[in-house]
């Protein structure tokens, strides 16, 4: 660090002149001084040196002085969970930000007083024409505001050196993932990873993590080691959106070390279009049928009640539908269908029309469920139907043949009596096995559908035998991953591994509205225009900054004439969002902004830009010393 | 406090004096000013009166001492008044001082100008010189003050409605409303619950107006109020919709009483407006007593005729009180056929003895005392009281028979009692092969018609043990003799010979039987004698499967009791044949058999469950339809408006609640769903008494017409948390899944056809 003269380098003679005015002015006030207080020598030598304070001030302030800097101009960026230890490596000399968050929790650092509080890491341009070095200290910033600065800083970025002191790890839950949207009787599947501190004694403590419902009892409880992967299922209990807690803490203790929320939202259930065609009926077709619809679905059965005669039974449809689906298997009929149901024997006695408009409509996207009997085994592969032939069925020749069903999240455990055949499906992973991983219910994937083959004939049996959860848990999983996927449009669903903050920007897509249509937040209630995606352009997104925490239930509607709320609110589609505090998943946030600040900082490693820079002398002192001195002396004067 | 000057001009003097006066009153004018404000200021926040005044009063006394010693004071002096004159007039040519100087001490000098000065000085004091002298005014701090006051005196004097009587019109206005009421509060309240006297319960007293009391208890409330007035009429209105006045008492306390018997919420009426809260009582009903039996648990007793016809009874009655009476009801049946008698009677209990704190009575039954016949039978029940008042409670035990037996044919062990009493058919085959065992080695010590007689009884047990497990596999023992074991195999099974009569009496018109015929005739064509055998042993009804027991070496566990009766057969011959030994082995191979069986899990789901015949397909949807019309059926499933539903939306409302925090009244869905809950509680108030709570809150909501509860800080959460624990378990329901991709992209659709062609061409 070096003084500079300034302006007055470049006008010595001006600068000559104007000290030596100064100094004279100087020799002549000491010089009465003395003979004023010639006997009162104390008093003398004050005056004489306030004198000269009073002059230097006045040579300071007349002085164009500058501080020429020749070290790396450094911006330190203070963010939240900074340590102290790490607030000292920050040279005071230099530019200090501090996030807003983070001033809120380091209050006991004198860095604080000289630091400038943003809110956003971009607005270090405000105050700074450029940014050369960035020093990060303590947990970082996340990828949204890196990206941010990018994007502020422009071309520019590239060039800035970045450097990233890490804070300590806390202890807590991070890379969390969770379904944030799902239907009743669907299962949760809450997985992540327990973060411990850096003591290396920590590492091998165990503790225990509590599901928490929302009346706070505890419905799930195990045992973790920091860094092991966890999972929790529990099934979605009711519609409306709930928020559960995972709490932490130490295995022999009771007290709480980290607690969290886990929001989600249930949807109220689908309605469903099922076809079932069966040869003859069935408990199985029957409990199927009244399960579904006392969801609301829709649903046509057909029963063969003589060589080309059915009976038919509907429900829920209405006038209008049923004039589209008088003969099913004709034509593209299938396709106001989701869902098809068929028996073995049904399935042969299709004719070759039928079985063509039943391969058609797979391909665009029917989901079929074929409950296998002996003449289907025994028929099997069956030529007109081709397209099956990779699905593989065999008689099995034993005296009885039960085993338990297993799919996702099942909790059968007895035994049922199955189709005395083996499937073997060539491309994909069966929808239910049984413990010796032999196929019960095969999955092919045929165009856009789906079609089942099920060993399984008797699942009526869970539900006489009341065991009603499973018995749905079955059939929703079946239908889940065969039946045509939503017809659009629909809010696309969250990402599972993905964590709202209030404040921070939020994207939510509707796919396949055919214009952008309208979006009401409940919370802020002003109108939101949805905007073509560029990448996927059946996707129409919105990004919102939830300004505040909690619950926000964004409603998309396909009439933008606002004024008609009633007719804005036929077909309108509901999505729920939860905005966590900042205060929320800490930990999780501490780990993805180490993560994010890291890789910036070894994109970034270029070594310190170091620059010349001047700064103008602050003349504050120079004021104060010049006023003081010359009160002290008019002081002397008037009143001693 | 104003000393005079030392000097010899009176006029001098007393200018000084006068100046110095002026001064010390500007001084204190402008103290007592700033002490004043500071008083006044302290009056309107504090509202003290005296510490002001005190305080002002001091601090200017104060003051006064403190300027009158201030050096400033002291300065006033004659000698600076002349020198001030010098400065005002030029005549005094800087010498005024001079004349207060004697002349002895200035030199010849001074003295001359002494002399010249004098009388021009003198002449000047002697001129007003008040307009030259120092300005010390004090009349703008007094008056100051003096506003001060006055105003202060305007505003605490004036009465306010003269005030309001200047004020403009459109302020009248606002001052016509009523005054604020002062809202009524409870100040005290006591409560006290008087149990029932018959109950030995002390009274209580409480504080808490949420009262558990057990039925019929008096309930005093003793209540004190503020911001009563005259007409407020007050009354407590109960669960059962009656209103009780609360009586005003010479000491300001209200007082009410009434017998409560029954649960609910109740709540404080001042002028027909609920006063306070909604308050919950839940009443404990007195159960009546119960009877258990001691001695002798069975329902029937039997004693040999040759036994000692004496036994006792013990019972334990218990009451959550105090039991009242207790007597035993009993009936003596003597004769026989048309010729039986009974006779009642009341009996006492002999005695009383407390065991394990449980009340136990005791009675000694002496039959002969009873004037009882062998072949006479007494029952008896037990009939006890509690001290419920006014009605005490009954209750009535079930009945217990002692049969005196006439014939001597039991074993008779004990004192009288048959205790081996019991029909040897309920003995299990682990049972029989014990006592078998047992038989074989006592066998040299007992006599041979001991040794008969033993081996005879376990045959009949091993007979009845195998007619059992016959029944079950279809055997029919109507004539004494199990029909298919020991009249041989028949190729008709009694079954089907039914369905064929019935068959043929309704001219085979049914077409539910023409399986069994069909059945038949395949089994005329069954060369092996397989479906002879399945016939046999089985009730099969044709079914294919069942006789799969013959593949592979595994057994059908009906085949397996068929073995396993087949041996115990075997058995049965052996020991009534007296030959324990040979009955043995079959007895064991019985018991292996009914082991394995049991294993095998569907022995008697096949014999129960449904099974429908196999349907060939020749014979499938031959039915004559043409004359029916209607194949189509359309339903719609209704809406289910279940107590879940209204618990799911309350709970839903409750949830939106806590995130907005909103203030909103009850909308008229709300108010409804609330009621649809309240009723759901009522019903299981029964059951949990304690929700009574949840009822309580519910109410609240009601009529704060609100969420926002003041006076209940947990009631919401609590009731989020029970509604959420009554919500049942999951019925999961149909849900598809989301692809981010829409399929009726037409570049999907491309790529799907395609994908597809390639497999087509793909294929051989």
């Amino acid at each position: 660090m070096t003084f500079t003269l300034g302006l007055f380098a470049t006008f010595p003679i001006a600068a000559a002149i104007l000290v030596l005015l100064i100094t004279s002015g100087l020799i002549i006030t000491s010089y009465f001084a003395s003979q004023r207080l010639k006997n009162k020598k104390a008093r003398l030598a004050s005056v004489l040196v306030v004198n000269t304070v009073a002059a230097l001030m006045v040579v300071g302030l007349a002085f164009d002085l500058q501080i020429a800097n020749r070290q790396p101009s450094m911006i330190y960026l203070i963010t939240n969970g900074t340590t102290s230890q790490q607030l000292e490596q920050i040279d005071p000399q230099q530019a200090v930000f501090v996030m807003r968050r983070a001033a809120k929790s380091v209050t006991n650092s004198s860095i604080l007083d000289f630091a400038t509080e943003i809110d956003v890491p971009s607005q270090i341009l405000s105050y700074r024409d450029t940014i050369d070095n960035l020093f990060v200290l303590g947990d970082g910033l996340n990828s949204s505001q890196w990206q941010n600065l990018q994007l502020v800083m422009g071309k520019t970025f590239s060039n800035i050196s970045v450097s990233f002191s890490a804070s300590k790890p806390r202890l807590g839950l991070f890379d969390m993932s969770w379904p944030k949207e799902l239907a009743v009787g669907q299962f949760m599947q809450i997985e992540g990873q327990l973060q411990s501190t850096d003591d290396p004694l920590a590492e091998n403590v165990i503790y225990q993590l509590s599901l928490l419902d929302p009346a706070g009892e505890i419905t799930q409880s195990i045992k973790v080691k920091p860094f092991e992967n966890f999972a929790l299922n529990i099934p979605a209990k009711s519609t409306g959106q709930w928020i559960y807690r995972l709490q932490v803490s130490k295995n022999s203790d009771a007290k709480i070390l980290a607690d969290e929320p886990i929001a989600f939202s249930v949807t109220a259930p689908e309605q469903l279009k099922i076809l079932i065609k069966q040869s003859s009926p069935s408990f199985e077709t029957r409990q199927l049928k009244n399960w579904a619809a006392k969801f609301g679905s829709k649903i046509s059965v057909l029963t063969q009640i003589s060589q080309d005669k059915d009976i038919q039974q509907n429900i829920n449809l209405r006038a209008t539908e049923l004039e589209q689906i008088t003969a099913p298997f004709i034509g593209r009929t299938l396709d106001n269908f989701d869902w098809l149901v068929i028996d073995g024997r049904a399935l042969l006695a299709l004719k070759k029309q039928s079985i063509n408009a039943l391969q058609a409509a797979v391909n665009r996207g029917l989901g079929v469920y074929i409950i296998a009997d002996n003449e289907l085994v025994s028929a099997w592969p069956v030529t007109s139907m081709d397209w099956l032939s990779d699905i593989h069925i065999q008689p099995l020749d034993v005296a009885n043949y039960a085993s338990t069903p297993i799919w996702p999240h099942s909790q059968i455990e007895q035994t049922m009596p199955l189709l005395k055949a083996k499937i073997t499906a060539v491309n994909h992973t069966p929808l239910v096995q049984n413990n010796a991983a032999q196929i019960l219910v095969s999955q092919s994937k045929i165009g856009f559908g789906q079609v089942a083959v099920s060993l399984i004939n008797s699942t009526y049996s869970w539900q006489t035998a009341g065991l009603s959860e499973q018995y749905s848990h079955y059939w929703q999983s079946v239908i889940h991953q065969l039946a045509r996927p939503k017809q659009s449009p629909y809010w696309l669903k969250t990402k599972p591994d993905s964590l709202r903050l209030v404040n921070q920007r939020q994207q939510k897509c509707v796919m396949g509205a055919t214009d952008s249509g309208v979006t009401i937040d409940n919370v802020n209630e002003q109108p939101l225009m949805l905007a073509q995606d560029l990448v996927q352009t059946e996707q129409q997104c919105l990004t919102i900054w939830p300004t505040k925490s909690g619950w926000h239930q964004l409603t998309w509607s396909k009439n933008t004439e606002l004024a008609d709320h009633q007719n804005a609110r036929q077909g309108a589609l509901d999505s729920w969002l939860y905005a966590y505090t900042e205060q929320n998943w800490s930990v999780w946030q501490q780990t993805q902004n180490h993560h994010a600040s890291q890789n910036i900082a070894q994109q970034h490693n270029t070594n310190l830009l170091e620059k010349q820079t001047t700064k103008s002398l602050d003349k504050i002192w120079f004021w104060g010393l010049l006023i003081l001195s010359m009160s002290l002396l008019w002081l002397e004067r008037k009143l001693l | 406090m104003f000393s005079r000057p030392i000097t010899t001009h009176n006029t001098l003097d007393n200018i000084v004096i006068r100046l110095k006066r002026k001064w010390l009153l500007q001084k204190l004018a402008y103290t007592f000013l700033l002490v004043l404000c500071a008083g006044l200021a302290t009056y309107w926040i504090t509202e003290w009166i005296v510490l002001p005044v005190i305080a002002v009063a001091v601090t200017t006394a104060l003051a006064a001492v403190v300027f009158s010693q201030s050096k400033q004071y002291q300065n006033i002096t004659a000698n600076k008044v002349l020198l001030h004159l010098n400065r005002q007039f030029s005549e005094c040519e800087e010498s005024a001082e001079l004349i207060l100087l004697p002349s002895r001490s200035l030199t010849t000098l001074q003295q001359l100008q002494k002399i010249r000065i004098q009388p021009k000085v003198e002449s000047l004091l002697s001129t007003e010189l008040s307009s030259r002298l120092p300005q010390y005014s004090y009349q703008p701090a007094t008056l100051l003050s003096a506003a001060a006051v006055i105003i202060f005196i305007l505003i605490e004097l004036i009465p306010a409605d003269y005030v309001s009587q200047l004020e403009p019109a459109n302020i009248q206005l606002v001052s016509e409303n009523p005054k604020p009421i002062t809202p009524i509060a409870m100040i005290a309240k006591s409560i006290t619950v008087t149990a029932p006297n018959y109950t030995g319960l002390a009274t209580k007293q409480t504080t808490d107006l949420n009262l558990e009391l057990i039925a019929g208890s008096i309930v005093t409330w003793r209540l004190q109020f503020s911001g009563l007035t005259q007409q407020n009429d007050l009354s407590i209105l109960l669960p059962d919709k009656q209103r009780i006045p609360l009586i005003k008492q010479p000491d300001n306390t209200y007082l009410a009483s009434t017998e409560l018997n029954q649960s609910g919420v109740y709540h404080l009426a001042a002028d027909e407006k609920v006063l306070g809260g909604i308050h919950t009582i839940a009443v404990t009903a007195d159960t009546r007593p119960t009877i258990r039996f001691v001695e002798p648990t069975r329902t029937i007793t039997e004693l040999a005729k040759d036994a000692i016809p004496r036994l006792k009874a013990i019972v334990s009655i218990e009451d959550d009180f105090a039991l009242g009476r207790v007597e035993i009801l009993a009936s003596i049946a003597s004769g026989s056929g048309e010729a039986v008698k009974f006779r009642d009677q009341t009996f006492q209990f002999d005695a009383e003895s407390v065991v394990a704190g449980k009340t136990h009575f005791l009675k000694y039954w002496d039959l002969a005392e009873l004037n009882m016949q062998p072949g006479d039978e007494l029952y008896f029940s037990i009939r006890a009281w509690d001290n419920h008042q006014p009605i005490a409670q009954k209750s009535r035990s079930a009945s217990k028979i002692i049969r005196w037996l006439e014939d001597e044919q039991q074993a008779v062990l004990g004192d009288g009692a048959l205790i081996n009493f019991m029909p040897e058919y309920f003995k299990s085959q682990r049972q029989i092969i014990i006592e078998t065992k047992e038989l074989i080695a006592d066998k040299n010590n007992l006599s041979k018609d001991e040794i008969n007689h033993s081996s005879r009884e376990l045959g009949a047990a091993q007979s009845f043990l195998k007619q059992k497990y016959g029944q079950f596999l279809g055997d029919e023992f109507d004539s004494g003799t199990p029909q298919t074991m020991e009249a041989g195999p028949e190729l008709e099974h009694d079954g089907h010979n039914e369905d064929e009569d019935h068959a043929n009496e309704e001219q085979k018109a049914s077409p539910e039987h023409e399986h069994d015929n069909a059945q038949h005739d395949s089994d005329d064509t069954d060369k092996s004698g397989y479906s002879t055998i399945i016939s046999q042993f089985g009730h099969a009804h044709g079914e294919a499967d069942d006789g799969n027991f013959i593949k592979k070496g595994t057994l059908n566990p009906k085949l397996l009791m068929k073995r396993a009766i087949a041996n115990m057969w075997q058995a049965e011959l052996h020991l009534l044949l007296s030959q324990p030994e040979l009955a043995l082995p079959f007895e064991n191979k019985a018991l292996a058999l009914l082991n394995r069986a049991k294993k095998a899990e569907r022995i008697y789901v096949k014999r129960l469950g449904f099974e429908p015949p196999p349907v060939s397909e020749k014979r499938r949807y031959q039915g004559d339809l043409s004359d029916i019309l209607n194949y189509q059926r359309n339903e719609t499933t209704p809406k289910q408006n279940t107590s879940t539903q209204s618990v799911l939306a309350l709970l839903t409302t409750l949830n939106q609640h806590l995130n907005k925090s909103l203030n909103n009244t009850l909308t008229t869905e709300q108010t409804s769903i609330l009621e649809k809950v309240k009723t759901y509680f009522s019903e299981q108030l029964s059951a949990t008494p304690k929700d009574i709570a949840f009822i309580a809150t519910l109410e609240k909501i009601q009529l704060a017409d609100s969420f926002n509860l003041t006076n209940c800080e947990d009631c919401i959460s609590e009731l989020r948390k029970k509604l959420w624990q009554i919500l049942p378990p999951p019925i999961a329901a149909p849900t598809t899944r989301q692809t981010s991709y829409p399929l009726h992209n037409n570049m999907l659709q491309k790529y799907q056809a395609f994908l597809h062609q390639q497999k087509k061409a793909a294929q051989p």
